[in-house]
């Protein structure tokens, strides 16, 4: 296990390593001038001299990579130029909110895709089976913006049961929090949900044919019985890779329900930055999104392993005769 | 104790299996041998509804006047288990992979018995070592794929004699393993129907496996059975072409004073193999490949009674010579 952990902590800094000169390099290469972009086409040359020297612009593009990923270490990414905030303790400030969204999201997918897929599977004959199958197709193809709006417009603005907007830190007031966050969890969640529900739903159809089901049954558990305590953990090895693969969905989605939502977070000091033209901030901003994407694929390893023990003694080299 | 009538296995508009009558007597040892594809594991599952989905079975099977046909998964689930266990071809896949092993066995017990934890683990200790696995302890934290196929196996017999079943479905449980292995589990299974007076519904492609294992021998061919009797009397004084043409393939009946004339002899060959399910010809299902085939073989052939429980379903079985050697009928 510990070597495991190991190896996947040495794949994350090598991958955010990597991201973070693919990022740099992305965009130094299409801004053409970094001070330009900033300051506009109408920019005097003595301003865009004075930019260049205060972002440090002029320095070869190495030094300018260093002195930024040191920055990321000693908390220092420079200061917005015309909002004028702190960089690093903006992000900081932002990273509350995004994961409280992210997280929260994945941690309604993942049991509701099980047990929606579970019991599609299991009914996969019978019309219940089916009303989830196009139910799933439906939310693949509803995007989070309209689901963010159609909501706010329903239980925000018709019934009233919750805000339709802002951010309350949960250590000001949990409730309120809470009650903020529900309907851009669920907007974001709805169409993650729909694409794991699929493959659960498939990985179920495939574990069902397996022999151990057979011994379950033959043991005296009901086929669905035998679905339950047998195949959903084996079904979940698919549904832990394939959540992997939405995680850069993931973060997508954040960015616009964000903005649904007027939520300060990640996406939307994202979303604001390009539009005011703050290259600087934006480099910093897809760094952290990246690094978010790294670590929760770190945590989707991690689980690899706790779910399959036949992962654990092939990685982690605990032989056992 | 299991009474078998008329039991039809359909999928789609074929019907895989169709067997009119078989009883396993309490306690005895039945093997069911046939080729691959003839219907033998179809029919040994449906009797406790494990048959694949998309089959359907029809007719009567009782279990100590219990009917099993018709009952509802829920139902056939409290049989199964406590009832009938059953074990299968291929030990490595038949084992929840991401399941500690004596969790697994455990699990056996706990759907039949409400068992306190500290008894439920002794039971399962007792099973392993009843299967003769050793060091039951360690090998109950272990995980299905740091075990040897012979020691699945093992674990899969205990896991089908938790609750001690009357009767014990078999359904090709050495086919995937070692010779030598093989033997082991074989023993084990005849001890274990012996010791506990469990019968045993044993299938095989193997007439040489289930010669050594069983008291009465069923033949099946294409989804009927046209041969059952005790099994000294199927193999010595088959009456079916079929079993004897099975029994003449296979180089391992041959007892010590017969055994001269098959070294150095080519074994005989069955010509052709199973047709497909629709395939079949009209009347006796093995015409075509038999070679002592007559006019009326293209009507179905009927029951005939060759004396002390030994039937076939043959329109030009094989005579047998009064007084030769062979003939069991005038020694019992």
């Amino acid at each position: 296990m510990a070597r495991v952990i190991t190896r996947s902590v040495l794949s994350l800094v090598l991958a955010a390593f990597v991201g973070s000169m693919i990022v740099f390099g992305l965009l130094r290469s299409i801004g053409g001038n970094v001070a330009h972009v900033i300051l506009g086409q109408y920019a005097t040359p003595g301003a865009l001299e004075a930019l260049q020297e205060e972002l440090g612009l002029n320095a070869p593009w190495y030094v300018q990579y260093f002195s930024w990923l040191g920055g990321v270490f000693t908390g220092d990414l420079g200061t917005s130029y015309s909002a004028r905030f702190d960089i690093f303790d903006e992000i900081l400030r932002r990273l509350g909110p995004t994961t409280l969204l992210a997280f929260g999201s994945l941690l309604i997918s993942i049991p509701a895709a099980l047990a929606l897929g579970t019991y599609s599977a299991i009914q996969v004959k019978k019309l219940r089976g089916g009303v989830i199958d196009v139910a799933s197709q439906i939310g693949i193809a509803i995007p989070a913006f309209w689901a963010g709006l159609i909501m706010v417009l329903v239980f925000g603005i018709r019934l009233g049961w919750f805000p339709t907007g802002g951010y309350i830190s949960p250590f000001e007031d949990l409730v309120e929090a809470v009650k903020g966050l529900v309907l851009p969890t669920l907007a974001l969640s709805l169409g993650i949900t729909s694409v794991l529900t699929r493959y659960v739903r498939s990985a179920m159809l495939d574990v069902m044919g397996e022999d151990f089901i057979r011994t379950a049954m033959a043991k005296g558990r009901t086929r669905r019985g035998a679905a339950r305590v047998h195949g959903v953990r084996n079904a979940s090895v698919s549904l832990v890779t394939v959540g992997t693969l939405q995680l850069g969905a993931l973060m997508a989605g954040t960015v616009v329900i964000e903005n649904v939502f007027v939520i300060p977070g990640i996406g939307r000091l994202l979303v604001t930055s390009v539009l005011g033209r703050e290259v600087i901030v934006v480099q910093s901003l897809i760094l952290v999104i990246l690094l978010m994407i790294l670590v929760m694929n770190f945590l989707m390893d991690i689980a690899y392993v706790l779910i399959d023990p036949r992962i654990r003694d092939s990685q982690g080299g605990k032989a056992v005769a | 104790m299991l009474e078998i009538r008329d039991l039809d296995v359909a999928i789609g508009r074929h019907t895989i299996v169709s067997v009119e009558r078989l009883d396993i007597p309490a306690g005895t040892r039945l093997g069911i041998v046939g080729e691959s594809g003839s219907g033998k594991t179809m029919t040994a599952m449906s009797i406790v509804g494990l048959q694949p989905n998309t089959a359907v079975v029809s007719g009567s099977v009782r279990f100590n006047d219990r009917e099993l046909v018709g009952l509802s998964d829920r139902r056939l689930a409290e049989v199964r288990g406590r009832d009938i266990g059953v074990i299968f071809q291929d030990p490595a896949k038949a084992l929840n992979p991401m399941m500690r092993v004596g969790r697994q066995v455990a699990e056996a017990i706990r759907l039949h018995m409400d068992l306190p934890r500290d008894r439920l683990r002794a039971r399962v200790l007792q099973l392993l070592t009843q299967v003769h696995l050793p060091d039951a302890r360690s090998l109950m934290r272990r995980y299905p794929h740091q075990l040897s196929g012979g020691q699945q196996q093992r674990v899969l017999i205990a896991i089908a004699i938790a609750c001690d079943p009357k009767l014990l479905i078999a359904d090709e449980p050495t086919t995937a393993l070692d010779v030598t292995v093989q033997s082991g589990i074989l023993s084990l299974l005849r001890e274990l129907s012996v010791e506990r007076k469990m019968g045993l519904l044993f299938v095989s492609h193997d007439l040489g496996v289930i010669q050594t294992i069983s008291e009465v021998i069923g033949v099946v061919y294409g989804g009927q059975l046209v041969e059952l009797g005790p099994a000294r009397r199927v193999i010595r004084q088959a009456r079916h072409r079929y079993t004897q043409a099975l029994v003449s393939a296979n180089p391992g009946i041959a007892d010590d004073e017969h055994l001269g004339e098959i070294v150095g002899r080519q074994l005989d060959v069955i010509p052709g193999s199973v047709p497909a399910l629709d395939r079949f010809p009209s009347g006796c299902r093995f015409r075509g490949r038999c070679s002592a085939e007559i006019a009326s073989c293209a009507q179905p052939p009927e029951i005939s009674v060759a004396g002390d429980g030994h039937i076939f379903k043959c329109w030009n079985p094989i005579e047998v010579v009064a007084g030769s050697e062979g003939d069991l009928d005038a020694a019992s």
